[in-house]
């Protein structure tokens, strides 16, 4: 009866080795913060969208300690637009606007969530911004702007982030409304270490 | 008779192994995913979830390995079947309270959608209460018949 337990101590993978930088553009808050939270999400993904005030909460509460990374995970099986809103936010990166440009894909999720081409919208949404709507546009036609996404969907998947959104506060996971529930106590005994 | 006792050793093999299966696969995959699923239900407080989520997954394998190897059978088979009633339960109640389920924390595509769980739970219900049914005599191929 101990086989199932030497199974899983064998196959579980508890190291997940580092964690590849993210651009500055995608990070918020204090660059020199000791405790990083680490977030793989997508633009499509209801649940993050729902959990973008609790992570700005945290950030408010604990304002310098704590700083947040943004890692694409386009879960493009199950949601048809989540590769092309994660190549909007990157082109929104390219001008220093990726946060100002997520909130309002999150804020704006269900009006281009099923559109068989969001492209307006997304241009709309730059445009809004006072983005370089040419150079927006642009970008939005490259296909090597997928190559960053594709490296963040490649380490998660090294990861074994399988739902979005998922946290990573220091050697904790936490996955969806969980965060909400232990996000506190996860950073606490990360600013402890 | 043969019949009988093939039957009931095809059916702890299939039972335990369905469910060793799905323990195994949750314990060697990060618990917090387990977790967030937990959470979802919005049926326990939510400082249960994590707990929950890493003690679960090792009494569906030890159940399985049970059933698989035929100790304690019709107890297993019993326990298995109240499981998959408390799934049922569970599953039902989400439904019934429109918790959609897909958008709490976005799955990937390879989870089964709650109707077809809830199909599966269902018949491995059925296939569970046979097993203790068959199981009231110690059945050949198995641990308890060697004690």
């Amino acid at each position: 009866m101990l086989l199932p337990v030497v199974m899983v101590k064998v196959i579980k993978q508890t190291r997940w080795g580092p964690t590849l930088a993210a651009p500055r553009a995608r990070q918020l808050g204090n660059p020199q913060a000791k405790v990083a939270i680490i977030e793989y999400s997508d633009f499509q993904c209801p649940s993050c969208a729902h959990l973008q005030p609790t992570v700005h909460q945290f950030l408010d509460l604990y304002k310098d300690k704590v700083r947040l990374v943004y890692k694409y995970y386009p879960l493009t099986k199950v949601h048809r637009n989540a590769l092309g809103s994660a190549q909007a936010a990157q082109c929104a990166s390219l001008q220093n606007q990726f946060w100002p440009y997520a909130d309002r894909l999150f804020a704006t999720q269900p009006s281009w969530a099923e559109l068989t081409d969001p492209t307006t919208t997304f241009m709309a949404m730059a445009q809004d911004l006072r983005l370089d709507a040419p150079r927006f546009r642009a970008c939005l036609a490259d296909p090597s702007q997928r190559e960053p996404i594709l490296q963040d969907v490649e380490e998660g998947q090294a990861r074994q982030v399988r739902a979005t959104p998922t946290f990573l506060i220091g050697d904790e996971r936490l996955v969806g409304n969980v965060l909400a529930t232990d996000g506190a106590r996860a950073i606490e005994k990360a600013l402890r270490r | 008779m043969k019949s009988t006792a093939l039957a009931a050793l095809a059916l702890r093999l299939i039972i335990g192994g369905i469910l060793f299966y799905a323990g195994f696969v949750k314990a060697v995959a990060p618990a917090a995913e387990f977790a967030a699923v937990i959470e979802a239900y919005r049926l326990l407080p939510a400082s249960f979830a994590t707990p929950l989520a890493k003690g679960f997954p090792w009494l569906e394998m030890w159940l399985g390995t049970f059933l698989i190897f035929g100790y304690s059978t019709r107890v297993m088979a019993k326990l298995s079947a109240m499981l998959f009633a408390i799934f049922l339960v569970v599953l039902g109640s989400a439904l019934l309270r429109h918790i959609d389920l897909a958008s709490c924390g976005c799955f990937g595509p390879e989870t089964l959608s709650p109707r077809q769980t809830i199909l599966l739970d269902a018949g491995l219900l059925v296939l569970s209460l046979t097993l203790a049914r068959l199981s009231r005599k110690n059945q050949p191929y198995s641990i308890d018949s060697l004690l």
